[in-house]
């Protein structure tokens, strides 16, 4: 497998109806945010978002929030559940134009969110924050395999796409999305030097920022949330993982999606 | 002679058969087969282990998401009936001449026009939280703040589960009371019977293999839903379905055949109980 795709996630807010600075996972728990807050429903994201919660609020000390116990499991479930009873959450989304939507509508003030939602809710011309936060971010990384079966006529075309993939043209469209493309060299050629110093570089933008589709999401002047590139991702606490306990831990998430 | 018409009545079941056989009966026998198979995190192992139906029958997530799939399909039958059974009697009885009664019919359908997936997440512009709905009681001064149970509660659930499937009823009814010979009610009232006993004595239990017909659609479609407790819950709530939706999302195939098995038996088992208090076949 060869790496095309990665990047840093962390919550998104509403910053007009949250009015004041986010800088902690712990919000996502604060019942000021009662029936507003809502996390994704993907139990191998959804559980590290959980762990990063709640190391926050002091509820657990984790060995390896990439690699949990059982018990560290059950602990995690429980504060989470404890919360959901308590109706903290509006909902528990699954799919991106969920998100956007429950984000968008105002249903939900702060989530865990993925980046090109957040440009996608700013498309609309509604104000959305991708917050960093103190206890750093939650990484991930994606790429592109070969099945092994594969020979000659049937091998040539899937190198050639994969070169492709990497070459610029898609990692530009994946870089102007908030993802990080895995070749940036390439990407580079194929964005303006405006764009590349917003969204790689933390500089302030030249002229309007627009979105792989060309929507408009940000005017001159605006500074990417977060930072640079060396900025986001030098600031990552923990990387996604198929744990140990797998079978376990989503045992554990459908209990509390039932709860 | 015999044996020539003995032949060709089997070779006129064999299309039916064979499509049963190859659509039905094989992909059935492959989930149970599954079912016993070990997986990992990428792969499934063909063996044969107990532990898929040990952990589904020992979880209590199962319990929790059979008790809340139970309570839908309660609720969702009762409504169901209860709206079904009225517009089918409208329909039946009020409305006199045949081309109304058709007209009438084919509007209740005009909703099936449309994806259901459409019709259902189309509630939830009307029922969030800055949503017409509430937005219209507050502009009436009706309530002060916005009412949150209206979107991603059970309620929702129930509310789009009635909506959609209410025509399911309201078809077996409406067959039932149209086959009901008007003479009989004439001689019930003749007899002296009143508008209510002539309901309650002859077109109700008249009428019952519809209802049953109608009742077995609703109940196996809620059993087995996953897409509507989704979207009106907001992932809130776990029914069947969507527990075998979460494993089948992570490649654990045997464990959602497993659960899919048993759900299978338990559905089969409320049918056979309808079956058993309404014989449907003096409909067919």
């Amino acid at each position: 497998m060869i790496p095309t795709i990665y990047n840093a996630d962390t919550v998104g807010i509403r910053p007009d109806l949250v009015k004041r600075p986010i800088d902690t996972w712990a919000e996502l728990l604060n019942p000021e945010f009662k029936g507003k807050a809502s996390i994704l429903n993907i139990p191998s994201i959804g559980i590290i978002d959980a762990a990063m919660v709640c190391e926050s609020v002091g509820a657990i000390t984790y060995s390896d929030k990439g690699n949990m116990t059982k018990d560290e499991l059950d602990k995690t479930m429980k504060v989470l559940t404890d919360a959901k009873k308590a109706g903290q959450f509006r909902a528990f989304w699954k799919t991106f134009d969920e998100s956007v939507n429950l984000m968008a509508s105002g249903e939900v003030v702060i989530q865990s969110m993925w980046s090109p939602a957040v440009t996608a809710v700013r498309a609309k011309g509604i104000p959305c924050y991708y917050t960093p936060l103190k206890e750093g971010y939650r990484a991930w990384a994606g790429g592109l395999g070969v099945a092994k079966h594969l020979t000659g006529l049937e091998l040539d075309p899937a190198y050639e796409y994969i070169n492709w993939y990497l070459s610029g043209w898609v990692g530009a469209f994946l870089n102007r999305q908030g993802y990080y493309s895995a070749v940036l060299d390439t990407a580079k050629q194929h964005m303006t030097e405006d764009e590349w110093g917003y969204w790689m570089e933390e500089k302030p933008a030249k002229g309007d920022i627009v979105d792989p589709f060309g929507t408009k999401i940000e005017s001159a002047g605006a500074v990417r949330d977060g930072g640079s590139f060396y900025e986001r991702m030098g600031r990552v606490t923990c990387w996604n993982s198929v744990m140990d306990e797998n079978r376990y831990m989503i045992q554990k998430w459908n209990e509390f999606v039932a709860a | 002679m015999r044996l020539g018409t003995r032949f060709s009545a089997y070779l006129q079941v064999a299309p039916l058969t064979l499509v049963f056989v190859g659509f039905l009966v094989f992909p059935l026998l492959a989930i149970v087969v599954v079912s016993f198979w070990d997986y990992t995190a990428y792969t499934m192992v063909p063996t044969f282990v107990l532990t898929n139906y040990r952990d589904v029958l020992l979880s209590s997530v199962t319990y929790t998401a059979y008790v809340n799939t139970f309570k839908y399909a309660g609720f969702t039958w009762f409504f169901t009936l209860t709206i079904g059974f009225t517009v089918a009697y409208f329909l039946a009885f009020h409305v006199r001449t045949f081309i109304w009664q058709l007209i009438l019919f084919l509007i209740c359908t005009v909703p099936f026009l449309t994806s259901n997936i459409i019709r259902m997440i189309s509630w939830v512009p009307f029922l969030r939280r800055h949503g017409i709905f509430n937005s219209t009681l507050q502009a009436m001064g009706l309530i002060s703040e916005p009412l949150e149970f209206l979107l991603f509660s059970d309620f929702a659930m129930v509310l789009a589960f009635v909506h959609l499937y209410t025509l399911f009823m309201v078809i077996p009814i409406f067959n039932s009371m149209m086959r009901i010979d008007r003479s009989l009610l004439a001689a019930a009232a003749d007899c002296g019977a009143s508008d209510g006993q002539v309901l309650r004595d002859v077109i109700i239990p008249l009428s019952k293999p519809g209802m049953a017909i109608g009742s077995i659609f609703v109940v196996t479609l809620v059993m087995g839903d996953f897409i509507t407790v989704r979207l009106m819950s907001g992932g809130q709530s776990a029914s069947v379905g969507l527990m075998m939706m979460n494993q089948i999302a992570l490649l654990q195939y045997p464990a959602a055949a497993a659960n899919a098995v048993i759900l299978l038996i338990v559905t089969l088992l409320i049918v056979m109980a309808m079956v058993r208090i309404v014989d449907i076949r003096k409909e067919l």
